[in-house]
Formats: C-alpha cells, sequence, structure tokens
C-alpha cells in the first residue's frame, strides 16, 4: 500500500525540518495554476512564508493578476537555511508554493524589496531556482527578473541583480507590463527590457551606468528620470478575495487598506515621503471590502491599514458602519499604526468590537525639543492623554516606540525615552491596571527620498552604548526595554543609501555565507566585513558620512513626486527645530504634488 | 447545541501542516460555509472544537476524528462544510454524538508503514517475524500490505506514529522521518476478536480501511 503523495520530491526535505508547514501551501483561496497561460509570474517574497504571507502587498497583486486574462500567477518564498540545505543536498530546486513549479519554468520573477537586510534571501532564492545571480549572465530562455516595493525607489545597491525595476503602485503599472511582455515573448531579451521600459513606471538597471566623482555619483546615459507611478483611485483597486493561510503568519487576519500615503511629514520617514499623495477610499467601499473579504475568508479580526488609522478622515464613519456587521459575526477590528496626538476618545471609548490586547504608540524622540526636529508634531501632554485614555479604555499593554541616533540628539534626549516610560507605567498603575510598558528603541536609519537623507547615522559602538545606558536605567519592573541589534541597523544603513557598487559585496557576503541577514538568529556582521574588505568597499563611507548639499544621490535619477528642494528645505527647518504642519491642516508645503493629484494642495499657502 | 463528530482526510503536503492547526481551520472553514459554531465560555472565548489523538506532522491521515459543537446541523451540511476546507483537507464523514470524549475512547490507531529502502524494510520484517520488535505489547497486530506493513498499535494518544519512528531510530534501523513514510489508516476502538480498529463514526464504518486519493 502506497500514497502517492510519498512520490513528492519535496517529502524527505519537508520530512527533515523545522517548521515543514512554510512549504506545504494548503490554504484556502490559493488559485489553481491556469491552463496554458501567455505568460507566468512567480511574486517572490525574500523571506520565510509566514513574514511573506502577512504582507498585503502580495494578497493584492495576487488576485488582481489572477484576474488577467491570459496570465497566470503564483508565489514562492524563501525556504529557511535548514531547507535550503535540504533542497541542496538533494538537488531540489526552488518551485512555486501553488505547484512546485521551478521558478526557471516561470516567465518573469516579481520580487519585493521591503527591507535592506533582505538582499540575500534575493540571492538564494535565485540561485536555487536556477536562475544566475546577475541580469547580465541571463540568456534569452532565462525569466525576467523584476523588483518592486519600497526598496524599488532607491535601488541600487540590488540593482545588477534584476533586469526591471517597477517604481510606484503595482496595480498601476504592472497590468500593461505583464501585457507588453507576455506580447513580447519571442523577442530577445535585450528587446523586451527596452520594450517593458517604456512603460511609466518601469526602470531597467541596464540602461544607464554610474561614474562616482567629487560631486558623488552620475548616472549615464539617463535622459530623464523615472517616475514613480499612482494609483489615483482607491475605489476601483479593492480586492475581493484572499488567501489564508493554514500555518500560523505574523498577521493572520483581515486587512483592509483606508488610504495610501501620509502628509504628517516626519522628517525621518521614508514611508511618509514615497507614498504621497494621500490617497482614501470610501467607508462604504471599505464595508464592502470587508464583507466581502470576510465571506470569502472566514476570518475573524479586521484591520483597517494605512500608515496612520487615525488620519484617516472618515474613521468614525467607516468604524460605526461596521460595527453592527462584526458584531453580528463575532470579528474583531485592530487599527494598527495609531498616533498619539489625535486618537479621539470618543472613538476609542464606544469601541467594544475593538481588541484591546496591545496598543502600540510611537512618540519616536524623548523630548519636545527632538519631536519637533523630526517634525513629529506630539507633545507631551498629547503623549499622557493617550496613555490615560487608552489604559481608561481597557488597554492594558502598551508598546512605546522610539529612535536613538536622531539628528541633533543629546542625553537629554535619550533620558526623555526613560521619562515617558516612566510616566506611562505610573498611569497604569494609578488606574490599577495590570498594565505593562514595554519600549522599543531602533537605531535611526537615513533613508533615501527623506530630508535626513544627507545625515551622517551613528556608528555601532555609538549606538550600542545608548541602548545600554538606556537600559541599565530602567527601574521600573512594570517595564521592559530592548534595543534593535546595533549591527544589523549599521548594515542597514549601508544598503539604504547604497550605490550599484554594493552589489558585488552583497554577492561576496552570500557566498561567504550571509543568509536571512534580518534575523538576530542568523544574522553575523563578520561575513559582511570580510565581504567589504575583500571588494574593497568602505562600508562607514556609506552611512556615517554627512552629505554635502549638492552631492549626487544613487537615488536621485529616481523620482519619487517630492522634490529634492522640498527635502532640503525640510532639513533646514529641523535644524532650526521647526514644525511643518500637516497639509491636510490648510498649509501646502509645497512638497512636489501639488496640482499633481494631491487633493490638499489647492489654495495653500507656500512655505518656500 | 449539536455535537458533531466528523472524519476528516489530510493529504499531500497538507500533512505538514500541523495538527494544533486544525481548529482554526475548520472554524474558518464553518465561516466560510456560513455555519456558526458554539463559543467556549471563559475569558477569551473561542469555536468549541476538540481533536483526536494528535498526529504528528507528515504523516497522511486518512480518517482522523474531530468534534466540532455547531449551532445546527443538517445532514446536507457536511458537504457546504467540506467544500470549504482547503485542498488537502476532506471531512466526509458526520453524526451526531453524546458520550465520552474522543481521546477517553480511541485506544488503537491502524498505520500503513513504507520505507524507501528494501534493506530497512526487511530488517523491520525481521524484527517483526522473530517477535523481537521494539514496540512491545503496544504493538496489537500487524500484516505484509504489498510492499508496506501494517500495524495497529494502542494507546494512540501517548504512543502515537512518533513512537514508531523513535523506537526505529533508538535502534539505529532508520536515522529519522526522511527514511520512513507512515499513513494513519483509521485511529478509534480495537476489536480484538475481528482484529480491527472500530472508526467512531458509524456511518463510516467498512468504508475506511482504504481510502487512497
Amino acid at each position: 500500500m502506497f500514497f502517492d503523495e510519498w512520490n513528492d520530491r519535496r517529502w524527505e526535505a519537508m520530512a527533515s525540518v523545522k517548521r515543514p508547514s512554510r512549504y506545504a501551501g494548503g490554504e484556502w483561496g490559493d488559485i489553481s495554476p491556469k491552463v496554458d497561460p501567455s505568460y507566468r509570474i512567480c511574486l517572490c517574497f525574500p523571506d520565510v512564508y509566514e513574514v511573506g504571507m502577512s504582507y498585503l502587498g502580495y494578497q493584492l497583486l495576487y488576485s488582481m493578476i489572477k484576474g488577467l486574462d491570459r496570465i497566470d500567477v503564483e508565489r514562492a518564498y524563501c525556504p529557511w537555511i535548514d531547507m535550503e540545505k535540504e533542497m541542496r543536498s538533494r538537488n531540489i530546486p526552488l518551485g512555486s508554493l501553488e505547484s512546485d513549479r521551478p521558478l526557471s519554468d516561470f516567465d518573469a520573477l516579481g520580487f519585493t524589496l521591503q527591507y535592506e537586510l533582505s538582499f540575500t534571501n534575493i540571492l538564494t532564492m535565485l540561485d536555487l531556482g536556477g536562475i544566475p545571480l546577475k541580469a547580465c549572465d541571463r540568456g534569452d530562455d532565462i525569466p525576467l527578473v523584476i523588483a518592486g516595493g519600497p526598496g524599488a525607489l532607491a535601488p541600487e545597491p540590488i540593482s545588477e541583480f534584476f533586469d526591471l525595476i517597477c517604481l510606484g503602485d503595482g496595480e498601476e503599472m504592472l497590468p500593461s507590463l505583464l501585457e507588453s511582455l507576455a506580447e513580447s515573448s519571442g523577442m530577445s531579451r535585450d528587446e523586451r527590457i527596452r520594450m517593458a521600459s517604456d512603460i511609466p513606471g518601469v526602470y531597467a538597471p541596464s540602461s544607464i551606468d554610474w561614474t562616482y566623482g567629487e560631486y558623488g555619483a552620475v548616472p549615464l546615459r539617463a535622459e530623464r528620470p523615472f517616475s514613480r507611478v499612482i494609483s489615483s483611485d482607491m475605489e476601483s483597486i479593492c480586492p475581493d478575495s484572499a488567501i489564508v493561510p493554514s500555518a500560523s503568519i505574523l498577521h493572520d487576519r483581515i486587512a483592509v487598506e483606508v488610504f495610501r500615503g501620509c502628509s504628517r511629514g516626519c522628517r525621518f520617514c521614508q514611508a511618509g515621503m514615497i507614498y504621497r499623495p494621500i490617497r482614501e477610499r470610501s467607508p462604504e467601499k471599505v464595508l464592502e471590502t470587508v464583507k466581502k473579504l470576510a465571506e470569502a475568508t472566514g476570518w475573524e479580526e479586521v484591520s483597517l491599514v494605512s500608515l496612520a488609522s487615525c488620519d484617516y478622515s472618515r474613521i468614525g464613519d467607516a468604524i460605526e458602519m461596521l460595527r453592527p456587521y462584526l458584531d453580528a459575526r463575532d470579528m474583531k477590528l485592530s487599527l494598527p499604526s495609531l498616533r498619539m496626538d489625535n486618537f479621539a476618545l470618543s472613538l476609542a471609548a464606544g469601541l467594544d468590537v475593538m481588541k484591546k490586547s496591545g496598543l502600540t504608540l510611537a512618540p519616536e524622540a524623548g523630548s519636545q525639543r527632538l519631536r519637533d526636529v523630526i517634525n513629529k508634531g506630539v507633545s507631551e501632554e498629547d503623549v499622557e492623554t493617550t496613555l490615560k485614555a487608552a489604559f481608561e479604555h481597557g488597554w492594558n499593554r502598551m508598546k512605546l516606540y522610539f529612535m536613538m541616533g536622531l539628528p541633533t540628539e543629546t542625553e537629554e534626549d535619550l533620558a526623555g525615552i526613560l521619562r515617558i516610560a516612566d510616566r506611562a507605567a505610573k498611569i497604569g498603575r494609578s488606574m490599577k491596571k495590570r498594565g505593562q510598558i514595554s519600549v522599543s528603541v531602533a537605531g535611526f536609519v537615513p533613508k533615501p527620498h527623506t530630508p535626513f537623507q544627507w545625515e551622517a547615522q551613528d556608528g555601532i559602538e555609538t549606538l550600542r552604548e545608548k541602548g545600554r545606558w538606556l537600559k541599565g536605567r530602567v527601574r521600573d519592573k512594570k517595564i521592559s526595554l530592548r534595543y534593535h541589534e546595533p549591527e544589523q541597523t549599521f548594515l542597514e544603513g549601508v544598503f539604504a543609501r547604497g550605490d550599484r557598487r554594493l552589489g558585488d559585496v552583497i554577492e561576496r557576503a552570500w557566498r561567504l555565507g550571509a543568509r536571512f541577514d534580518g534575523w538576530t538568529e542568523t544574522f553575523d556582521l563578520s561575513i559582511w566585513l570580510r565581504a567589504f574588505e575583500e571588494c574593497s568597499v568602505d562600508p562607514e563611507w556609506y552611512n556615517q558620512r554627512e552629505r554635502s548639499r549638492d552631492e549626487g544621490f544613487p537615488w536621485a535619477h529616481i523620482d519619487v513626486g517630492v522634490t529634492r528642494e522640498f527635502l532640503w528645505r525640510e532639513r533646514c527647518r529641523s535644524r532650526d527645530g521647526l514644525l511643518t504642519p500637516d497639509c491636510r491642516g490648510g498649509t501646502c508645503s509645497v512638497c512636489g504634488w501639488q496640482g499633481r493629484g494631491c487633493s490638499w494642495s489647492g489654495g495653500g499657502v507656500d512655505l518656500a | 447545541m449539536p455535537r458533531i463528530r466528523i472524519l476528516f482526510s489530510k493529504r499531500g503536503p497538507f500533512c505538514f501542516i500541523r495538527h494544533v492547526e486544525l481548529p482554526q481551520i475548520f472554524s474558518r472553514a464553518a465561516a466560510r460555509a456560513g455555519l456558526s459554531i458554539e463559543l467556549t465560555e471563559g475569558f477569551s472565548p473561542h469555536p468549541k472544537i476538540s481533536l483526536g489523538p494528535a498526529l504528528p506532522v507528515g504523516v497522511v491521515a486518512c480518517a482522523e476524528p474531530a468534534e466540532i459543537w455547531f449551532d445546527d446541523w443538517r445532514d446536507s451540511y457536511l458537504e457546504r462544510f467540506d467544500e470549504a476546507l482547503p485542498d488537502g483537507l476532506s471531512a466526509f464523514a458526520a453524526e451526531f454524538i453524546e458520550g465520552k470524549s474522543l481521546n477517553k475512547l480511541c485506544d488503537a490507531g491502524e498505520y500503513i508503514v513504507h520505507f524507501p529502502s528494501d534493506d530497512t524494510r526487511e530488517s523491520v520484517l525481521s524484527l517483526l517475524r522473530e517477535g523481537k520488535h521494539p514496540w512491545e505489547e503496544n504493538l496489537l497486530d500487524w500484516e505484509i500490505i504489498d510492499r508496506s506493513i501494517r500495524m495497529v498499535m494502542s494507546s494512540p494518544s501517548q504512543k502515537g506514529p512518533g513512537n514508531i519512528v523513535k523506537k526505529l531510530v533508538e535502534m539505529e534501523i532508520i536515522q529519522g522521518w526522511a527514511d520512513i513514510r507512515l499513513a494513519r489508516l483509521s485511529v478509534g476502538t480495537w476489536n480484538s476478536d475481528s482484529k480491527k480498529v472500530v472508526p467512531l463514526v458509524e456511518s463510516a464504518s467498512g468504508t475506511l480501511s482504504v481510502r487512497e486519493g
């Protein structure tokens, strides 16, 4: 007696690894591959399944591409190191989750660049999939390798591994890109790449070269900047299905976007700059989408997703409309990314459908002065009011997010972090709650396309000293404080503002064994230091140096929509501790989107 | 509230989904099928579902019992529920039930054990023939079926498939799970006269011993 599945080439490998459910699929809502499509793309997520399945972007793109006529889509995730080893020793190529079709049998592979420290995983997936690592080594029969996501807007360190890079909302450029690629199959690789790069929002790294000199990085053959494209109508891009995993993942619930973009203008925040302008979805459409997804998935929780839930101008309406539906189905609501200042008490008060396990608040800096520098328009009073309100309305666990190493930071600012944590614990105690305060402190990483793109980053030792200083001063047992591993923050900073010369370093480190660099258990800085040395690259030049105003940046050829003038203006205002108000209050900060799709810029006051 | 005992199979790569994930998978399937499940009492209520003896990942399962307290149940609901389950999971029998809990009722499991290596199979078979096998009184019955071995083991809750593998590893006959294939044909009560494991859903009796996909 024999069961067919025992012939699965992955069976023994799956039987040999920890957490084989990562490779099992077995999801609800995954759609079997189409019969004989004219083009197949595999969406590849460069991290393990439970991380990748929590990523909303692929849920959206998956159902969108499945809806295209002749084009099919499957997914693949990065095997954990134990599985990679099993696959190599058994000669099993990396295939899709749906059908185990090897990556090399697809027409295109789409990767998302969410995080600098997942770069080596891209190489693992390409290599296990039988794809030559560098774009220039790929022949006509090899799938095109495409990147998207926030990292695609400053892609140079990883650009040599990609044939095409997508800038902006996938809903906007992917249908025409995939159609064009389907039509041009049979042509030479170069020809296909050239045709594809005519589509707005598509950049072919091979179309330009770089020189590096006294004034920074200069792109050659870049006639015009490559512009990011946006979907301006959020009503027309709602998903009506989603894939429900059978194995536990990080965000195991319905996620519905309420808006894209943010105009708060926090100066450290890349998302707040690169996803402009704000585009909202109507509460009616939100409700309709929640209903469709609840019925299609059976998920018991809904999360309203955006960069700052309470900035949704219709948040009250949306919750009122959702409440009866959620109540009737015993479903819970969660609002991630709450801001401290405008968390309306009335909103919190009525939220019995709201999940009240933990609340995350991000003051980001410990003192008013520093919060002004970073344009986090939150006052000490806001912080207190919100803490009180949150405890009052039933939350017990409070997570507070801060950064260390921000521009102009002093010891006084760090002490402020401890002061806020102490206040939170005291407020919790005074309200007789089992209040637990966990404080998370991240090392600041200056990011491209932000007002802080010119800043120097703290070195490893400095960050470690600050982290220890903070940790050593926590007295209250109700407070637990942890800080991010400074070595990872360091590497993230190097790649965030890196140029194409780092491609060799990434490949070298990967060959030396770097894997899952975003995971503390697998991260090994010594591998990277060796790779930098062997490639004669000084990593500190990339992150620990203040850049001059006019230096050529290796991401300047990509136009995300906000102008360099705006970013520089914001940088100067930060040094003067000047706040720049949210444009939604009526003053336009002339970021570059005025008159180009920003609904708030009409009649604004020009700060320039 | 109707307490419904179902039998389900777990096939293909889905065998690598953990047993503990099943209650959530069942409750979401019920929601998709438009069926509601009674919630447990207490601080964090959850759908009332109880499973039979745990099945380790990597074991094919042909007829596992589970009990679900639905708010309402008709025979036609089984098909609706089954259609809402992910590929690899199939519910094929159901009946109203009262009395003892599943884990107290299950005293035997029936397994197909297969070894990719012929040498390994021969070593295990000679142990069985000579009565020198490591499972002692735990092994209730065995026979050769084609190139596999059918084994009936007692105490599925304490000594399930994991114990079959563990003992063979201890004896250095295999190195681990990669060297063995296991399927649980059924789990239920042992009838020593007929030498059969009687499944816990009556309507399914006699249809279960061979359910290959």
